[in-house]
């Protein structure tokens, strides 16, 4: 079997990436409807990127441009320095994925399966397939047809650590997974694959285990980036301010700190404000307390991921 | 294995505070000792299940406060600077010496009151001690 | 990915190579029995132009072989038409209605590869069919005192897998264009039934595509069919050229 030699034969061209991912002003579109509309987005070389959106938000259908299955209608994209469209075999060569669906040939064993993924590889590394398959406990003999969702999860990711990719690329890696399957794959994840210094973009919808192992995350919402941001970053630039006013303060007021430098969002319930802040909430705490009005408590409060998701997602709905 | 260390990703402090503030609290009550090993970058990934990066992260912060230090087929260590580290528990002590002071103001406590109380926890102790 | 297509291929193969077998068997003992039928009082209420025809097959034991098993409207050549569209059908719609395209396009490979490495391997699984099948034939032909012409034999296979080529090139076609198996599968065998209509209309024959897919005196050895390598040639380079540049466009 001698598809690849072709491939093999020739070297791989040199690329001087800054980033394993660089989307530029990226437009895929179904038809009339544009799937992603205008994405801009960069992934760091060694980083763990969680890339958030609520269904539909355009997410698969950015993974399938990256990977050469659809062809963009507009603007530009480099995975690991090579262009999307130009370069598309190259970057494949160096690329794992695994798919939502993780489709894979039911009337193959798990052999065969890997012997398929190494004949259509260029770089193969049969010991870490084992090492995986055995690590997940999956039956070595079995056909794939005969396994689990779960189990096809772990088969795919195993055999996608087999062409010791440089980036591995995973849309909703978790789906169908129990809380223990689950967390032994997000396990993997982090513990061998990243700390061998491989990128990992995975998309989810799950907010909880994106917080958990990425150090990035991207979210995006109707083919639009929302915000890309190193998460210890995000969470510690966002933030509540929770005031309790001796009396409710006037509208007038609730203008004032509108206006106040870092405020994205005021909303007022009678005493109580709560002030929405993206960038330096100590400096506003102190001008909100040095205001006219006399305040009986004034709390910092942190946001986690599920928070700062929501939030954005509201700023979205509000047409910001 | 660093039983010591209890990450809570759904919180929104950020991990790798987390992670620096409960080395440093660790190191300060003496959870663990000058010279131990700290576990490796990827032993602590897969014990917590985050990023390799975040605790990087974490490792660099601490490494800038002196308290740990990488040595080549040593890993990651706690530092060997006695002195830096006994100044940082002494500060620490006074800071919280500072802050009784502070909450027993408020409470209304007089300071004749405070004092004679810290000279009788001070006479119990070093009494104590001697026996 | 070769023996991942004949793994999945495997009962496709078998159970051709089956079919082909006991059709090539049959072929040989009808012979008999079809001439006497010819000259019993039933065939002879058979209106005229029919009875003359198939006065005409049967004339010979090697042209009535050659009709069977050659032509594309008997018994052999159907069914290897139709294992040659079903191959052909779920050629990349199969990949694409069960989700393994997206395993398939990800790996480091062209879709032209792609295409083509799945397009060999059918078309290889349909030359062993036919070959097996004549060898069956001429086999028991052989035992039965009819020796045919082996060369024929396999200058008639070659042309008869052409046309063979051409209908799984045009099953790959349609197995490009739609996401499912059965619509690639009946728009194949329509499109291959509107090809062979000329063939019915008198002095249209020229225009027939299955005339040229077999030819009696090169079966009989005697003349070379070149003309007839050409145009179906051809007609299975088409659909297959075809199928190659829409696949290399299309989206997933």
């Amino acid at each position: 079997m001698s598809t690849t030699t072709a491939i093999k034969q020739e070297a791989l061209p040199v690329t001087s990436e800054a980033a394993a991912i660089e989307i530029n002003n990226l437009v895929v579109s179904y038809g009339d409807k544009r799937a992603v509309d205008g994405l801009s987005l960069s992934v760091p070389i060694g980083s763990v990127y969680g890339f958030l959106g609520p269904n539909g938000a355009g997410k698969t259908t950015t993974i399938k441009t990256l990977l050469g299955f659809r062809q963009p209608n507009g603007g530009s994209a480099k995975v690991l320095g090579y262009d999307i469209v130009t370069q598309s075999l190259a970057l494949r060569a160096r690329v794992g994925y695994v798919s939502e669906v993780n489709s894979m040939y039911d009337y193959l064993t798990i052999p065969q399966m890997a012997d398929f993924c190494r004949a259509t590889s260029l770089r193969w590394d049969q010991s870490a397939v084992d090492r995986y398959l055995k690590m997940f406990g999956l039956p070595l003999k079995a056909r794939v047809k005969q396994l689990s969702k779960g189990m096809k999860s772990q088969l795919a990711f195993s055999l996608a650590m087999g062409s010791q990719p440089d980036l591995l690329i995973l849309d909703e890696p978790t789906s169908g997974l129990d809380p223990i399957a689950r967390h032994d794959l997000l396990n993997q994840l982090v513990g061998e694959v990243a700390a061998g210094g491989t990128t990992v973009f995975f998309s989810s919808h799950i907010l909880s285990e994106v917080e958990a192992v990425a150090d990035w995350v991207g979210i995006i919402n109707a083919g639009k980036l929302v915000i890309s941001s190193e998460l210890d970053q995000l969470k510690s630039s966002q933030k509540v301010l929770k005031l309790i006013y001796a009396e409710a303060p006037p509208p007038a007021e609730i203008d004032a700190l509108r206006a106040l430098p870092g405020a994205v969002r005021v909303d007022q319930e009678g005493r109580s404000v709560r002030i929405t802040v993206h960038g330096d909430v100590n400096t506003l705490s102190q001008l909100v307390q040095a205001r006219p009005y006399a305040l009986r408590d004034a709390e910092i409060v942190d946001l986690n991921l599920e928070d700062i998701f929501l939030e954005y997602m509201k700023e979205g709905g509000n047409g910001r | 294995m660093a039983i010591w260390l209890d990450v809570n990703s759904r919180s929104g402090v950020p991990i790798y505070v987390q992670i620096v503030e409960q080395v440093k609290h660790a190191i300060e009550v003496g959870a663990v000792q000058p010279g131990d090993q700290l576990p490796t970058v990827r032993q602590l990934a897969i014990d917590l299940t985050i990023a390799p990066n975040t605790i990087v992260k974490a490792y660099n912060e601490l490494q800038m406060l002196g308290l740990i230090e990488s040595k080549a087929g040593m890993g990651t260590i706690v530092a060997n600077l006695n002195g830096s580290i006994r100044k940082q528990q002494t500060e620490t002590l006074l800071a919280r010496l500072h802050d009784v002071v502070r909450d027993a103001a408020s409470l209304g406590i007089s300071a004749e009151e405070l004092a004679a109380r810290f000279d009788a926890e001070i006479n119990q102790f070093y009494k104590q001690g001697k026996e | 990915m070769v023996a991942k297509e004949l793994i999945e291929a495997r009962w496709k193969l078998f159970g051709g190579a089956l079919l082909a077998t006991l059709i090539a068997t049959l072929t040989d003992f009808t012979y008999s029995n079809t001439r006497e039928m010819l000259n019993s009082a039933a065939a002879s209420q058979q209106p005229g132009s029919i009875r003359d025809y198939m006065v005409q097959m049967t004339s010979s034991f090697d042209t009535f072989i050659w009709n069977s098993w050659f032509s594309l409207s008997n018994n052999g050549g159907l069914v290897m038409v139709v294992l040659a569209v079903i191959l052909g059908a779920g050629l990349i719609a199969g990949e694409v209605s069960k989700g393994s395209i997206f395993l398939l396009l990800s790996k480091p490979l062209s879709r032209e590869r792609v295409l083509l490495t799945k397009y060999v391997v059918s078309a290889a699984i349909l030359f062993a069919v036919v070959l097996f099948g004549s060898l069956v034939l001429l086999l028991v032909a052989a035992l039965q005192g009819h020796p045919q012409n082996t060369l024929g034999m396999l200058i008639s296979d070659l042309l008869f897998w052409f046309a063979l080529l051409f209908a799984l090139g045009l099953a790959t076609l349609f197995s490009v264009i739609f996401s499912d198996v059965l619509r690639p599968l009946a728009l194949a065998l329509v499109v291959l039934l509107l090809v062979a209509l000329p063939g019915f209309v008198p002095g249209w024959q020229a225009l027939s595509l299955p005339s040229y897919w077999t030819s009696l005196p090169a079966y009989l050895g005697q003349s070379f069919p070149l003309k007839e390598f050409a145009v179906a040639l051809v007609a299975a380079a088409l659909p297959l050229a075809a199928a190659v540049l829409l696949f290399r466009k299309q989206q997933y």
